[in-house]
């Protein structure tokens, strides 16, 4: 088993799904995000309810009570498990059964955000965070929640524009049909020396007439993806 | 099959579980109904496609397809759980009285400090110095000093409301902190059941020793009725955690863990219902100058054997056909 | 270097995930990377100590100064289980030529204060490129990375130093007549305090895998996209089962 950082569910379907886990690092700064947004509402609107004497001071309190207790748990219940610090960060908060967070569940994992602080800075959610196999901390635990990346963003396809689409005479497999794929959008911009460098590893399997073998690769990774022409 | 022949045969199909699933609009429950027979269809179709090596942009529209599907049949099945007023009704009761043991433990760890706490003040009038500042102390006696009170005078609305703010941010902030630090095996709800059981014990006995009875007990025992017992909810429910981590029974620690915190997050949404109200009594009708003291300790009175009856007593045959329906 | 070897799974990731792959590969191998941190620091930290006995900053400075070097061992580790060669903490040790000499002065120098020092130290140590060529492939390398990357040094440095503040006010709550949170006593704390040279060294040490190892797979990631390495892995695969008699044109398509 090759170390990977991928959530795996079975559905009671039988079929395999999976979730990209998030860690530490994207998580700290999308709580940064979060506090700020927090501490500027906080700001202006304390301003606001300065005009109101005392019971500005006590909308004021409500409001603190509601950003540091509710914002988490309203944001993910109902924007799809996406703070706005979240959002930016393109993760999300689900079970660990890949469903979209629930309201218990999400209360859960904010209310003991109050255990992950202690001692200071969050530091048992600093180690939790990075010993458990699933980035949780401590109210993630306790919740059965993950935090992921959301869908992947749609792939860019102007690499494969001006090539003609191929169809494959060769059965392949879904590592290999994805491995054409990510061949023909180039994801990593490969330069063309390596390109060929690659293609070229293939060469015995490629029908006998094939003149460019970048060419070729790159031509079945389109018709894979779904082009016919 | 071919992968076109596949295709044209179930498009149709698909486009239809397409627009059910982007559907935003909640109200239709148009195709709903068979909507967990066609997800097991749609879970098939994926099978055949991955197993006969088809395309991998169809295998990926189908995957997403299928993603979008469990999402939804499981958040359906999930959400369909009754309402606020059903909870109110029979859940949150039924979440007390299944958790007995635990608001025993917590109830004592309150109470018997409070009540020790109250007498060793009433006897010895220094001791209170040993949980509060001396300007908290004579700050507090001002605020009961019957012969400070400009009686007839009613507060103003404005300072209600902001003490009705102070309630919620410091009160619930204190309820929610008391559960969570209940984690460490219990030991943060035991920390803050205790000590807040001897504050209020000692602020308690030094205002009863000082004779400041008729303004005191009047403005508590409204509010305490909901605050009190909140706290010690809160605890219980602290308890239940740490417990679970201590004694997990058949289960792994981390899924007995997870179980406990389900149950007890139920008690926490009671927890803050009873602490809002509990706010709105402290602030605007404990503090009321004018209302008379009978009315405030008849009232009070009520209020307690309502919340005690609400809790444990009420309704207790559809309560335990609750607790064994929802378990 | 042999790609079949690999033991992360070698997809193309985007920078964020990459840190995350360094998370779960720090934790894999994190006790020999703490074991072998100390091994390096210790002695070093204890010899400055003796060295400026007066001032305590300096010794404080010098740490920090040459976490790079402490960190090149870890590295070095990293980089040969990354392709399942067993390095145990005595081998690592033995191969000190290796890690400790390529480019270890520019290192130590101009590459010392990059918020992106964690990704590029591969580069300085596997390989080794002069000063010129070192800055085109820092660019190449850096390009839609190197943002991910300095956060990841941000990140974790305040990580580090939130260790710390929580490790002393652990020390305060638990031995609360000894510790006093006055500025007499952080002063003391910052000249000689055997207890605090030793709670720093060690949450250094504690954490060094986690940014080590990030900054790695942020380089292993970044190459795996430049080089197609999950391209090339599963073509190899397939060629392996391979036997010129077959027709390369088969039958089997089922389109």
């Amino acid at each position: 088993m090759k170390l990977d950082t991928i959530a795996l569910v079975e559905t009671p379907e039988g079929i395999d799904l999976q979730a990209e886990l998030a860690g530490l690092v994207p998580r700290t700064l999308a709580y940064c995000i979060d506090f700020f947004i927090r501490m500027m509402i906080m700001m202006v609107l304390g301003i606001i309810f300065m005009f109101f004497g005392k019971a500005g001071t006590g909308l004021w309190l409500i409001l603190i009570f509601v950003m540091e207790w509710w914002y988490p748990v309203l944001f993910e219940v109902f924007k799809g498990g996406q703070t706005p610090g979240k959002k930016s960060f393109n993760i999300k908060v689900i079970n660990d059964d890949l469903t979209p967070v629930s309201f218990g569940a999400s209360l859960i994992r904010n209310l003991l955000r109050t255990a992950d602080v202690l001692p200071l800075f969050y530091v048992f959610g600093i180690i939790s965070m990075s010993s458990t196999k699933h980035f949780q901390r401590l109210g993630d635990l306790a919740a059965g929640t993950l935090v992921v990346y959301s869908e992947p963003e749609q792939h860019d396809s102007s690499a494969i524009k001006n090539v003609a689409a191929i169809a494959p005479q060769l059965a392949l497999s879904e590592d290999q049909q994805v491995a054409f794929v990510n061949f023909a959008l180039n994801k990593g911009r490969m330069s063309a020396d390596r390109q060929a460098e690659i293609a070229e590893i293939i060469r015995p399997r490629l029908p006998l007439n094939t003149s460019n073998a970048t060419d070729y690769v790159r031509g079945v990774g389109k018709w894979l993806l779904g082009s016919k022409h | 099959m071919k992968q076109l022949e596949f295709e044209d045969l179930y498009s149709e199909f698909w486009f239809d579980i397409e627009t059910l699933l982007n559907n935003k609009n909640k109200d239709t429950h148009e195709g709903l109904a068979e909507f967990p027979q066609n997800f097991r269809r749609l879970c098939q179709h994926l099978a055949i496609a991955k197993s006969r090596r088809y395309s991998a942009s169809l295998v990926t529209r189908l995957n997403r397809l299928v993603q979008q599907g469990y999402e939804k049949l499981y958040t359906e099945s999930s959400r369909h759980k009754g309402g606020i007023l059903e909870f109110i009704i029979y859940g949150f009761p039924a979440a007390l009285r299944s958790n007995k043991g635990f608001l025993w433990a917590a109830a004592a760890v309150f109470v018997l400090p409070f009540v020790l706490m109250m007498i060793a003040v009433m006897l010895n009038d220094q001791l209170i110095y040993s949980i509060m500042g001396s300007g908290d102390v004579r700050n507090m006696e001002s605020m009961y000093d019957p012969s400070l009170r400009k009686l007839g005078r009613e507060r103003q609305s404005d300072s209600d409301i902001m003490m009705f703010g102070f309630y919620i941010y410091n009160n619930i902030g204190i309820a929610f902190k008391c559960f969570a630090t209940g984690l460490f095996a219990g030991v943060g709800s035991l920390f803050v059941l205790a000590f807040n059981g001897l504050a209020i014990g000692a602020v308690s006995g030094h205002l009863t020793a000082l004779g400041f009875t008729e303004t005191f007990y009047p403005f508590v025992i409204g509010h305490g009725s909901f605050e009190l017992t909140a706290i010690v909810f809160s605890g219980a429910a602290g308890l239940k955690l740490g417990f679970s981590l201590l004694a997990p029974g058949e289960n792994t620690r981390l899924k007995a863990l997870q179980l406990s915190a389900k149950d007890a997050v139920k008690i926490m949404y009671g927890v803050f219902i009873m602490l809002l109200i509990a706010a709105f009594i402290e602030a605007f009708w404990s503090s009321s100058s004018t209302l008379p003291n009978a009315v405030k300790y008849s009232a009070g009175t009520a209020l307690w054997v309502l919340v005690i009856y609400y809790c444990f007593f009420f309704a207790r045959q559809r309560v335990t056909a609750y607790q064994h329906a929802t378990q | 270097m042999q790609l079949s070897k690999l033991i992360i799974e070698p997809r193309v990731r985007n920078a964020w995930a990459a840190i995350d792959l360094g998370f779960t590969l720090a934790r894999q191998f994190w006790l020999r990377g703490v074991i072998l941190y100390l091994i390096v620091a210790a002695p070093i930290f204890l010899l400055s100590r003796l060295l400026t006995d007066e001032a305590g900053w300096i010794t404080y400075l010098c740490l920090w100064w040459l976490k790079p070097l402490f960190e090149r061992p870890i590295l070095f580790l990293l980089s040969r289980e990354l392709f399942s060669e067993k390095m145990g903490v005595r081998r690592t040790l033995s191969h000190y030529k290796q890690w400790l000499l390529p480019s270890i002065f520019s290192v130590l120098t101009i590459r010392r204060l990059s918020t992106n020092r964690g990704m590029y130290a591969p580069v300085s140590l596997l390989e080794q490129p002069r000063s010129n060529e070192y800055y085109k492939r820092t660019k190449v390398l850096g390009y839609k990375f190197s943002n991910a990357s300095t956060w990841a040094t941000v990140v974790l440095y305040h990580v580090e130093s939130f260790l710390a503040i929580a490790l002393l006010a652990l020390f305060a709550f638990l031995f609360p007549d000894h510790v006093d949170m006055t500025l007499s006593w952080w002063a003391e704390v910052s000249d000689n305090n055997l207890y605090w040279d030793i709670s720093s060294i060690l949450i250094m040490a504690v954490v060094a895998p986690f940014y080590c190892a990030s900054g790695f797979m942020l380089y292993i990631c970044r190459r795996i996209e430049l080089e197609g390495w999950d391209i090339e892995i599963c073509f190899r695969d397939w060629m392996r089962n391979y036997t010129p008699s077959a027709e390369p044109v088969s039958g089997g398509s089922n389109v």
